[in-house]
């Protein structure tokens, strides 16, 4: 099983109902549970990472990342010219001072609160300082899964292999939940304990993914933010 | 040792004699779409079947596509054409921040140590909403002739990767029994249900305690 077509061929038959008579179910309730489990399990286990490239423009403080109904869940790390900045919150920034909002230099932390509001959409960076120029700005996500759409039934479905029966076991619990003829919560509550448990082991392994079992270390002390805020743009020679 | 679908649905049908094929309870591709679904479950919970891909390493490229359906990636190896020459070591990309300040845009002559991007098993699909799963390599090569990664983990396996009868037995049935009732006797699913947790941790216990005594390095 690995496309949306594998899936349906899957369904249909195990509600007793038919992809062409649709006497219990239809396509577009077919779709909508596969679609919320595929949102569900990309939120919970953030198993997708997405990364996204683009330039800073001088004098440039906010960024959007994403697409429209793709926005990522998350950031987990963001890049300028290839190196890591820190995270930072917008009132630690507004707390520098009356002065923050016309500092610009290359840009050393990232933010991503204070964009509630306005058109809701929250998939948006800020940089601070801003930046006084072009640099290469790479932002690391967790990404949205693909969603599936019958137009599209033979793409392969964007989940670990292992895990995309945890797709067909939320769309049973949801459809053995609707008050239809086919109702019936036992049922629903068995495919919906099939779907959490799925879920559990998919972010288990996603969280663990890499076989580590020791850090690497760090000469001397922790850079500390204000150590950051305070560097000059360029050191000059002595 | 049989092939898993081939094997199990043999057994499913002396269990369930002349209730599974054409113009029966449970057609061939029910039973066989559930087979595969009970035997994804117990390969990941049991580590079941290993597999490996070899990928090809390219010029100055620090992020390869993986496109086996891995479930957990145990180890990588790099080759110069058939030879091996070591192992890559795990490191997370804040381990490598420490290494090296700006190491995305570093190069070398070997490569030391990988990462993983998205969870391991994800096919890349026709947009960016997002990417699939996808092996780091650090540094990256500039001279890649001949040079390759050979990748191994656990996999999922195909309708006819072999697996021992007893794994059949005690784990797939007993799933694909559960699926089989859930929707006339959900109670009775779960007792199968049950029976298949028992069947993973005993065969889970023999892959992951292969040794009566303390092991040695060599």
């Amino acid at each position: 099983m690995e496309t949306w077509q594998d899936i349906k061929d899957f369904f249909w038959p195990a509600v007793q109902d038919s992809e062409t008579s649709q006497i219990f179910f239809n396509s577009t309730q077919a779709l909508a549970w596969a679609n919320g489990a595929l949102w569900e399990m990309g939120q919970h286990a953030q198993y997708t990472d997405l990364i996204q490239e683009q330039n800073t423009a001088n004098g440039q403080r906010v960024y959007t990342i994403g697409s429209s109904g793709s926005a990522p869940y998350g950031v987990w790390r963001v890049e300028i010219d290839g190196e890591a900045i820190r995270a930072t919150t917008e009132a630690d920034v507004t707390n520098l001072g009356q002065n923050w909002e016309t500092r610009s230099q290359i840009p050393r932390f990232y933010y991503l609160d204070g964009f509630i509001g306005g058109t809701g959409d929250l998939a948006k960076i800020a940089l601070y300082p801003e930046p006084n120029g072009i640099y290469e700005l790479r932002t690391y996500c967790y990404g949205v899964p693909e969603q599936v759409s019958d137009s599209a039934d033979t793409d392969k479905l964007q989940v670990p292999q292992w895990a995309i029966y945890g797709v067909l076991w939320y769309m049973l619990a949801e459809a053995f939940m609707a008050e239809t003829r086919r109702q019936n919560l036992e049922t629903s509550a068995y495919y919906r304990g099939l779907y959490d448990k799925l879920l559990d082991r998919l972010q288990m392994r996603t969280a663990s993914r890499l076989p580590k079992d020791w850090v690497f270390g760090e000469g001397g002390q922790e850079f500390t933010r204000n150590f950051w805020s305070n560097l000059p743009d360029t050191i000059p020679e002595p | 040792m049989s092939a898993v679908v081939a094997g199990t649905k043999a057994k499913l049908q002396n269990l369930l004699p002349g209730r599974i094929g054409s113009n029966n309870a449970f057609s061939d591709s029910y039973v066989e779409e559930l087979i595969m679904a009970g035997f994804h479950e117990a390969a990941e919970a049991c580590s079941l079947v290993v597999g490996t891909e070899s990928v090809a390493l390219a010029n100055d490229t620090l992020v390869y596509d993986l496109a086996e359906p891995f479930i957990e990636i145990t180890q990588v190896e790099w080759f110069d054409g058939s030879n091996r020459k070591g192992h890559l070591t795990c490191a997370t990309l804040s381990d490598l921040d420490k290494m090296s300040r700006k190491w995305w845009d570093s190069t070398g002559a070997e490569s030391e140590f990988y990462s993983l991007l998205s969870a391991p098993g994800i096919p890349e699909t026709s947009t960016d909403a997002a990417d699939g799963s996808r092996i780091l390599v650090w540094r990256p090569v500039t001279d890649a002739t001949d040079l390759s990664l050979r990748v191994t983990g656990f996999v999922c396996g195909t309708t006819t990767t072999p697996i021992s009868e007893d794994v059949q037995r005690m784990c797939i049935v007993p799933y694909v029994l559960s699926h089989l009732n859930a929707v006339a006797n959900p109670n009775m699913a779960a007792g199968y249900l049950a029976q298949f947790e028992s069947g993973c941790d005993i065969v889970r216990g023999r892959f992951s305690h292969r040794y009566d005594e303390p092991t040695y390095g060599v």
